[in-house]
């Protein structure tokens, strides 16, 4: 979180002094070996769904290199850039936005690395929104949702940033005892894959409660697509079983 | 910023250069020779199976390579010893492969210069792949988000993925720092090919004697390509001696065997080696082929399990590629890895124990060769696991390696 009491939307530099340690930070968060490890081994999986999801919708050129050339791409929660980078090299135009001033800088020092141009910003989606900014061509919110204080409220507001012919894609954690058991007990406590309290159980949403919400902002949602985990190829795969981890995507008419 | 740069241009790095171009890949080759001249023709000779022919085809090579392909179509082992169960045989061919029942066809013969010269002429035409030929490779260094790869005379590229397909003493291998294991047989194969007075039908067929075995593989035009196990300095020896003393001791051997045999072209003689590099990967580092496994040839797997590495590493860093993530990562790597090396593994030791079974004058181990022959010939299971292991059927297949839908 940033100093003040009320963050507001930026776009903050890093001052000479603060390099060394966001490149540290930036190394933490993209090794694959490290601590972000089961967020590299979920991301394929989604990003992929994404491609294809935006292929399929705008109608374009699945053999391209950069498919996305000439989109514009909202990466709501866009934390360390796991997701703002790849969708920058299929050709988007991305702005990322994350509550954390720390965070964006990290994603900052990571795509100078990375030789990407990405329009990072700190602040909230609801900032973005109430400083006139986008609307988006494709709108992301990524395990987001299940972190803010409203959710109802959040995906309105954020359905909002959806360009006409737009499309968004809601990906989070459903409220049923197998995803308390996998996702909390399993992933936090078991096998240590994240942070203690990192997730809130009583926070989790029904598929419904996503796709009402959606509804009733204008978008016209799809049935959620399931997420699952292969223990024994130690993979992500899509699945039918929206059970604990699911996507949901949205468009807007013309 | 190259996907890819390859260090060796051979059947592995070659045919990987193409299928990634194919794939979209931008991709950098690095060779020692000069590949617009001609490879001198050598003895090796690949059995190329179905599932690397597929491979073969994606990477736009199959065209080039047919008036030249002898079709394989079947595999015969007979063991030399005579004993209670006769003089057991086994033949296999592809209808005792599951997935290509009704089709008779194993694979193809290629003469080693015919493939290269395939890959040589098609990597040259090819606009997405940027040729440093000749030139050496001299070392490299891994950095944030990339690898610098050195040249001599002190030119430098960079790239997501160095990739070594430079063979058994890869440099490349050597610079990443990933050591070797395995061992030396204490035998050579004396290798050449030969014209044969009665027609081979298309079959590859192994004797198994005392000190090693005998096969001939078939080519274009009724001639073979044979390869005899020796002991270290009998095979050089041999090779050593003017042609028609070659042909005498031959035909005097394995004229029942072979039919009457002549030698057409060079002879050559190489030592035995299993040797396994601890790891396929490294940092922004993978190896293939040779570099990454030198087999036992016995059963011609070494280029057909170097192929599957091709297809293998083609697909996870086209998959890569395609969600917008570096086909050099770590977690990518560790899939290429975990992929093949289990697979390559049980493939060199497979044949390094068929070897041990087979080429050995031991009073209890003779039953028991002419035991798994004959067993073979009568078990459909054991036959249909047998032609599976010589074919690119095992394991998770690649999809540049599948049949065409």
């Amino acid at each position: 979180m940033g100093q003040t009491a009320t963050p507001h939307l930026h776009r903050p530099s890093l001052d000479p002094d603060e390099v060394a340690k966001f490149t540290a930070m930036a190394d933490a968060w993209w090794d694959p070996k490290g601590k972000f490890r089961p967020l590299h081994k979920f991301n394929p999986v989604r990003l992929n769904y994404i491609r294809q999801a935006a292929v399929a919708h705008f109608g374009l050129d699945d053999t391209a290199r950069q498919p996305l050339r000439g989109l514009t791409l909202l990466d709501i929660g866009c934390g360390g850039g796991l997701v703002s980078e790849p969708m920058t090299r299929l050709g988007a135009t991305v702005t990322g936005v994350d509550a954390s001033e720390a965070n964006i800088k990290t994603a900052l020092t990571h795509a100078e690395q990375s030789g990407l141009e990405i329009d990072y910003r700190a602040g909230t989606a609801e900032e973005l929104i109430e400083a006139g900014e986008g609307p988006y061509d494709i709108v992301l919110n990524l395990e987001v949702v299940e972190h803010v204080a409203d959710p109802g409220a959040f995906l309105t507001d954020t359905a909002g940033l959806v360009a006409p012919g737009g499309m968004m894609l809601v990906a989070t954690l459903n409220k049923t005892p197998k995803a308390f058991a996998l996702a909390v007990v399993g992933a936090e406590y078991v096998l240590g894959w994240l942070p203690r309290g990192t997730h809130d159980w009583s926070k989790f949403l029904k598929p419904d409660t996503v796709t009402d919400a959606l509804a009733s902002a204008g978008l016209s949602p799809e049935p959620p697509q399931g997420i699952s985990y292969s223990p024994i190829s130690d993979s992500w795969r899509l699945s039918g079983d929206t059970g604990v981890n699911y996507m949901v995507l949205a468009r807007r008419d013309k | 910023m190259f996907d890819l740069a390859i260090v060796g241009a051979g059947p592995t790095g070659g045919t990987l250069a193409l299928a990634t171009a194919r794939l979209g890949l931008s991709v950098a080759l690095i060779d020692a020779r000069n590949l617009k001249k001609p490879q001198p023709r050598d003895t090796r000779n690949f059995a190329i199976v179905r599932g690397s022919w597929n491979l073969l085809s994606f990477s736009g090579l199959t065209n080039a390579l047919s008036d030249h392909a002898e079709p394989l179509n079947g595999l015969e082992a007979v063991d030399d010893a005579r004993h209670w169960l006769g003089a057991p045989s086994a033949l296999f061919t592809g209808n005792d492969l599951p997935d290509t029942a009704g089709e008779p066809l194993l694979g193809y013969m290629l003469e080693a210069q015919h493939l290269q010269a395939a890959i040589d002429a098609a990597v040259t035409g090819n606009e997405g792949i940027e040729r440093f030929a000749p030139a050496l490779f001299t070392g490299m260094e891994v950095e944030s988000g990339h690898v610098t790869v050195h040249l001599e005379k002190g030119k430098s590229l960079k790239a997501r993925l160095l990739v070594g397909s430079d063979g058994l003493n890869s440099p490349v291998r050597q610079a990443a720092g990933i050591r070797t294991e395995g061992r030396n047989y204490g035998k050579s194969v004396f290798a050449a090919d030969v014209t044969l007075s009665r027609p081979h039908e298309g079959i590859a067929r192994q004797l198994f004697t005392p000190e090693g075995p005998f096969a001939t593989l078939p080519l274009a035009g009724n001639r073979a390509n044979l390869a005899w196990y020796m002991k270290s300095g009998a095979a050089e020896a041999l090779a050593e001696r003017p042609v028609e003393e070659i042909n005498a001791e031959l035909n005097a051997r394995f004229a029942e065997f072979a039919g009457e045999m002549a030698i057409d072209g060079p002879v050559k003689a190489y030592p035995l080696i299993l040797q396994v590099a601890t790891s396929m990967i490294g940092e922004r580092v993978a190896l293939i082929g040779d570099a990454a496994r030198r087999m036992n040839p016995l059963a011609g797997q070494g280029l057909n399990s170097g192929f599957k590495d091709v297809a293998a590493l083609a697909e996870v860093c086209a998959d890569q590629v395609r969600a917008g993530l570096d086909p050099g990562d770590a977690l990518a790597l560790e899939r290429y890895q975990s992929w093949r090396r289990p697979d390559g593994l049980a493939t060199a030791l497979g044949m390094d124990l068929i070897d041990r079974v087979f080429s050995n004058d031991n009073a209890l181990l003779k039953p028991l060769r002419g035991l798994a022959l004959a067993v073979a010939d009568r078990a459909p299971p054991l036959r249909t696991a047998l032609a599976r292991q010589a074919s690119a059927a095992q394991g998770y297949l690649p999809r540049l390696m599948q049949e065409p839908a």
